[in-house]
């Protein structure tokens, strides 16, 4: 019966007037700047953070939480309607759903992808409920060594998981957990890569990290090309789904949720891999009359419920371990580490009102997506005729506005230039900014972690491999290891110039 | 097989990983390395750093071998005119206060983009510093001063 009362603990929060109220605005907010073209989750999270400092930290938490949901169903609705997906995971959705809109069923389509996405919410919410406190206990028992190797396998599960070349994802990594070592050393005192400046004692701050090389990078990226709008007002068509069409979603959407609930748990990204797993598989099991990729609605169900089901679990490492699984993970984090809450396992054990006042409102959340989406979706529309020239100039401002507010020094807005600069060139090169920020939020921890398992042991590397849980992490990532480079190595060495344009 | 850069992009790619790790691990050096058991500040950082040069020369051996993509032209232009608008906002936005500098902000950037044009551009600074003001002054009440001491504030 516990988990009946942690439920009912959980509800009694998130309907509490002011979480409601936030959760709202968050889902609202997150939608809002998500349909713009051009910015993902991960940038939206990071402009609107600032918003959320001065609320306590549970409010905060849902705010964010529902910043998140609503920047990816307000992703999904610009990959269908101008097939623009603002990031990699609404990719797949623009297959089928903008195909569908072509048609005259872009109403259809994001119908199907909020109930899609609703049912697939609610079944990971609860997975998340009853998955994570028993691995919270687990986790409890967790020593230093553990940590180390579980951070360490999210590190390389990242490569994996990044487009493109590898080697570049590695040293993205190098890079964030470098940059994450600026500033005071905890145990020394003294001051690392700062220049003597004192405005960095205290580190770099995540915000201006990510807003740099999410937002702002990104921007100028989008100025380049000037974006093709393939898209009339005309044309959405009716938005209630068919009998029929409600059948065909059934399916998909059971398997998209199942496989996005088991993605997201992993570490290191999963999130990324779950739609195109999930199109993967309603491609050999393709049934439909038109045939996946012509505006089928298996097409958007399948990966639409697998990305959120994936978003939902995606926070069982993050509210467990305190390892975040992805880039949006690695700014709730930080989120929390402003609002003093330290985490790990101890959030579900200690702050339980947190816990599940997070979770039962993650279900409010979607909820709220399901209700307000689709009789705002004319507004959504109208945003989306927004010229650019306002939009930039607005996301700009919002992103040295919110840089100056987080300690209103203007020290950071240079840092923030700074990043955009190199974000900007390193984009160029094929150089993902995601690995960057996870190898950011871990390298503290990964630090901490190491020195903590090395004055135990003495000095003794072995002290990973005695003890049986690190033990089997590190033969993870191992083997995980492996199995990326030696295709790599395989490559270098058959390879002359002229064989291969990748 | 020649010394040929036949994939710019990680050849560059290494050299600026290369640099940037170069940097770090000098500055590493300068720090306490200690022992794995008592790890000095300049422990992980000179292990990180190090690795770093070393993905760097990876991908430039890389970049003679295998065969990729040219490097797409950089926006210079739009990417200074950009960050000039950032570094003026972050210059005036304590002297001048944050409304003057929002303007300043949207006014350098529109260089950025051809497509915008003088009045536009003005109409949309004045609406987003009005509009910021708005916000931060009136309701979250931002610590900042909207008209600084340069305006005589």
């Amino acid at each position: 019966m516990d988990f009946i009362n942690d439920i009912a603990l959980g509800l009694s929060v998130a309907a509490q007037g002011q979480n409601l109220l936030y959760c709202l605005l968050g889902v609202l907010l997150g939608t809002l700047i998500g349909v713009l073209p051009g910015l993902g989750p991960t940038a939206t999270i990071a402009m609107l953070l600032p918003l959320t400092f001065g609320l306590p930290a549970t409010t905060a938490l849902i705010m964010l939480a529902g910043i998140f949901y609503g920047a990816q169903y307000g992703g999904s609705t610009t990959a269908i309607l101008i097939n623009v997906p603002g990031e990699s995971t609404s990719v797949v959705t623009a297959l089928d759903g903008h195909q569908m809109a072509r048609k005259g069923r872009a109403g259809v389509a994001l119908a199907t992808a909020a109930i899609s996405s609703f049912f697939a919410g609610t079944v990971a919410t609860l997975f998340l409920a009853v998955l994570s406190p028993p691995l919270a206990q687990l986790a409890l028992s967790f020593g230093p060594p553990e940590y180390f190797a579980l951070m360490l396998l999210g590190l390389v599960m990242s490569i994996v998981l990044a487009a493109g070349s590898k080697l570049k994802a590695v040293g993205m990594i190098l890079l964030g957990l470098l940059l994450g070592l600026v500033g005071q050393d905890v145990n020394s005192g003294q001051p690392r890569f700062t220049f003597g400046t004192p405005d960095l004692f205290d580190g770099i701050d995540f915000i201006v990290l990510a807003m740099g090389f999410f937002g702002v990078a990104e921007v100028v990226r989008n100025l380049e090309a000037p974006e093709e709008r393939t898209f009339r007002t005309s044309s959405v068509g009716g938005i209630w789904p068919s009998r029929k069409d409600l059948r065909r979603m059934a399916a998909p959407t059971m398997r998209g949720t199942v496989l996005g609930s088991i993605l997201g748990v992993l570490p290191g990204g999963g999130v990324i891999l779950a739609p195109f797993a999930s199109y993967a598989l309603e491609k050999r099991l393709d049934r439909s009359p038109e045939g996946l990729g012509n505006g089928a609605l298996e097409g958007v169900a399948a990966p639409e419920s697998s990305n959120n089901a994936a978003a939902q679990t995606s926070f069982v490492p993050m509210l467990t371990l305190g390892i975040p699984a992805n880039s949006v993970m690695a700014l709730m984090i930080g989120a929390m580490i402003i609002q003093g809450i330290v985490p790990g396992p101890g959030v579900v054990v200690n702050q339980p009102e947190l816990f599940w006042g997070l979770i039962a409102s993650m279900w409010v959340g979607n909820l709220l997506l399901l209700v307000l989406n689709l009789p705002m979706l004319g507004l959504w529309v109208r945003l989306l005729t927004t010229p650019y020239s306002v939009l930039f100039a607005a996301i700009l401002v919002f992103c040295a506005v919110g840089v100056t507010s987080i300690s209103y020094s203007a020290f950071d807005v240079w840092l923030l230039a700074l990043f955009t600069f190199v974000g900007y060139l390193l984009g160029k090169l094929d150089c993902e900014p995601a690995p960057l920020l996870l190898g950011f939020i871990l390298g503290p921890l990964i630090e901490e972690y190491l020195r903590r398992s090395l004055t135990i042991s003495h000095g003794e590397w072995s002290i990973f491999l005695h003890r049986p849980l690190s033990l089997t992490l590190l033969v993870c990532t191992a083997i995980t290891l492996v199995s990326v480079l030696i295709p790599v190595i395989r490559r270098l060495r058959q390879n002359t110039p002229g064989d291969e344009t990748a | 097989m020649g010394l040929r850069v036949t994939a710019p992009r990680d050849f560059a790619a290494g050299i600026v990983f290369f640099l940037i790790g170069a940097a770090f691990l000098a500055l590493s050096l300068g720090m306490r390395i200690g022992s794995a058991r008592t790890m000095g500040p300049g422990y992980l950082p000179s292990l990180l750093s190090a690795g770093l040069v070393l993905v760097g020369l990876g991908l430039v051996v890389r970049s003679l071998q295998v065969v990729g993509d040219r490097i797409e032209p950089i926006a210079w232009r739009k990417l200074a005119a950009v960050l000039a608008a950032i570094c003026i906002y972050a210059g005036t936005v304590h002297g001048a206060g944050f409304v003057p500098a929002i303007f300043l902000l949207v006014a350098v950037s529109a260089l950025a983009n051809p497509a915008a044009r003088p009045v536009p551009t003005t109409l949309t600074g004045l609406g987003l510093a009005g509009a910021c003001w708005l916000v931060f002054t009136q309701g979250l009440g931002l610590n900042l001063h909207a008209f600084g001491p340069w305006l005589g504030f």
